[in-house]
């Protein structure tokens, strides 16, 4: 094959003139690629969290701000269901019911309130050297977390204020490190858990103080609450008020069956504070948005491959020109007919050849990139 | 293998420009020098000898053929096997380097075959025309005259019967034209085989047994009109 061996050399002898075709044609090419390879990534990826947690039951309000909620501790600022929720799901069905209180941060991460049933659900274990929670002040990292912040069991790490400017407002609570959860590659690795009570805690609506101030605000002294958990003082935190009605963001439901499924959806249709989520459903909702989002870059897409397309054209009758006399002495040298014509498609073989190679590992690469991402959806 | 033009007349459509050659012929072994003022038609005429331009009328007959009666893709063959090309301005293939260049004629056409004789016989030409240390080298950083030899060593190789040299000294300096065209008769000589040169300089014309002006070709088409 004469014409490909004179055009990889040709292409050789022009490094600068190849890798600009190649950056161009490459890039051309990995926009539409990697929008398509992102989008079925991310659909995969959340298809997945959202299969494992088939129903989410919360505040009513946006449907999608409860399900991102529920299974990636984001949008806190939903409202609330009482913990009342909790019991009568337990009570009145069978399956799988864990309880989330997700309001608060600490370096940035969520913290996350719920029960030992939550690790069982997820199936998440604990990396060596950790303890399970025992008292209030207790947490469990998510593997990045003290990858990212570099601590581990007997550490500790402080919540982050909400805000700065209410003096009365809720304090930081300095947490126990006990344990590092093993990586999952999900949205957990991305969080630090806490006892349910402990989270609560935070919100101030159990607190620790001295035994010998006087409460309910009616002491002339000062109040001082504690603001670390120890086993000294474990024993002086209490909560005020009706368990019952302390806040949850979330519960995550796993009936038994579908017609447990049924029956849960059925005793909540007709709620007025609360409301339950098929997560598969809702998340296949919001793909379809995005799937919108991709037909339309599709559409830029086929404008940007006809400018390239013109462009290339423009650049092969320009090189003809310039070429001319080199195809001529081809054709004195006995050349077949045609062959010209062949040379420059073998060239343009070669560099689309590489260019979509390169397009392909670009994504690749980009797709290895932002999957943890798409998988914790935090940041 | 001798050559013979008979009645050749070829034109450029409506241009104007006309070739008429009552009669030629270029015996086998022997050198011909083409002269005559520019636009008289002596490129042309090599571009029939070679068949890549063909007469309206008459005939060029090349050894027991003839060339035009063959159809495209058997004068190409012809063409690569018989026939080879010196120019003026040597028209290497730039990105390719020395010994890419002369084996060429054999990556282009299948008609020839890249074989161990041939790697050989482009080592003893490389050492004549005083390329060995050139053949890994790039075109660009060769001089002209090394470019002129590496044209002829690209013309030589395949064996041609023919060779067809347009003007291959007309960008030299003196010494170089003298040691080219010492090198280019010494190897046709050697080969055996018909020269055809283009050229303009008639201090040259001594070294051919035959000179053809195209002048005189005018004239006489003048006169016979």
């Amino acid at each position: 094959m004469p014409s490909l061996f004179l055009a990889w050399r040709y292409l050789r002898a022009r490094p600068g003139q190849s890798a600009v075709m190649v950056l161009g044609l490459a890039l051309a090419l990995y926009l539409p690629l990697v929008t398509h390879r992102l989008v079925d990534e991310f659909d995969r990826i959340i298809g997945a969290r959202a299969a494992s947690t088939p129903l989410v039951v919360g505040p009513k309000g946006s449907r999608f701000d409860l399900a991102l909620h529920g299974l990636y501790f984001r949008a806190r600022n939903n409202g609330t269901v009482p913990y009342s929720e909790y019991t009568r799901l337990v009570d009145r069905h069978d399956g799988t019911m864990i309880p989330l209180h997700s309001k608060f941060t600490a370096k940035g991460y969520p913290v996350v309130g719920t029960t030992v049933d939550y690790f069982h659900f997820r199936n998440i274990g604990m990396q060596s050297g950790g303890k399970t929670m025992r008292q209030f002040g207790d947490c469990e990292l998510g593997a990045n977390v003290a990858a990212e912040l570099g601590l581990g069991p007997g550490d500790t790490i402080l919540t982050d204020r909400e805000n700065l400017f209410d003096l009365a407002g809720d304090y930081p609570l300095q947490l126990n490190i006990t344990a590092v959860l093993a990586p999952t590659g999900t949205a957990d690795d991305t969080a630090i858990f806490v006892e349910l009570k402990t989270a609560w805690i935070i919100e101030g609506i159990g607190h620790g103080h001295d035994r010998d101030l006087d409460h309910n605000g009616t002491s002339p002294k000062l109040v001082k609450t504690h603001l670390e958990i120890t086993p000294e003082n474990v024993e002086s935190f209490h909560f005020h008020g009706d368990s019952t009605t302390f806040p949850l963001t979330a519960l995550l439901a796993r009936t038994k069956d579908a017609k447990g499924q049924a029956l849960l959806l059925a005793d909540y249709q007709d709620h007025a504070t609360v409301q339950v989520l098929k997560t598969p459903q809702v998340m296949a909702e919001l793909m379809s948005m995005i799937l919108r989002v991709r037909d339309f870059l599709d559409a830029h897409h086929v404008l940007v491959a006809i400018a390239m397309a013109a462009l290339v054209a423009l650049i092969i009758a320009l090189t003809r020109r310039l070429r001319a006399r080199e195809m001529e002495t081809l054709t004195l040298l006995g050349c077949r007919q045609g062959l010209q014509w062949s040379l420059q498609a073998a060239e343009l073989t070669i560099v689309l050849g590489i260019a979509f190679f390169g397009a392909r590992a670009l994504t690749a690469l980009t797709i290895y990139g932002v999957s943890s991402y798409f998988r914790t959806l935090t940041g | 293998m001798d050559t013979t033009l008979q009645a050749v007349k070829f034109g450029y459509g409506d241009a104007g420009f006309r070739l008429r050659i009552p009669k030629l012929t270029l015996a086998a072994g022997s050198r011909t020098a083409f002269v005559g003022p520019s636009g008289s038609g002596k490129t042309t005429l090599l571009r029939l000898l070679a068949g890549i331009a063909t007469p309206q009328s008459g005939t060029i007959q090349i050894g027991q053929h003839s060339l035009h009666s063959l159809p495209e893709g058997g004068r190409r063959a012809f063409r690569i096997q018989h026939i080879g090309f010196v120019f003026q301005d040597f028209r290497l293939i730039d990105y390719l380097d020395v010994r890419e260049n002369l084996r060429l004629p054999y990556r282009l056409n299948e008609a020839l075959t890249l074989e161990q004789d041939v790697e050989e016989r482009l080592e003893t030409l490389a050492e004549t025309l005083l390329l060995t240390d050139k053949l890994s080298a790039a075109i660009d950083t060769l001089s002209h005259g090394e470019r002129q030899r590496v044209a002829i060593g690209r013309a030589l190789l395949p064996q041609p019967g023919l060779i067809l040299a347009d003007e291959p000294t007309g960008n030299l300096d003196p010494t170089n034209k003298t040691r080219i065209l010492n090198l280019l008769f010494e190897q046709v000589e050697a080969s055996g085989a018909t020269l055809v040169m283009v050229t303009h300089d008639h201090a040259l014309l001594d070294r051919f047994e035959q000179v053809v002006d195209f002048e005189t070709f005018h004239a006489r088409e003048t006169a016979d009109a």
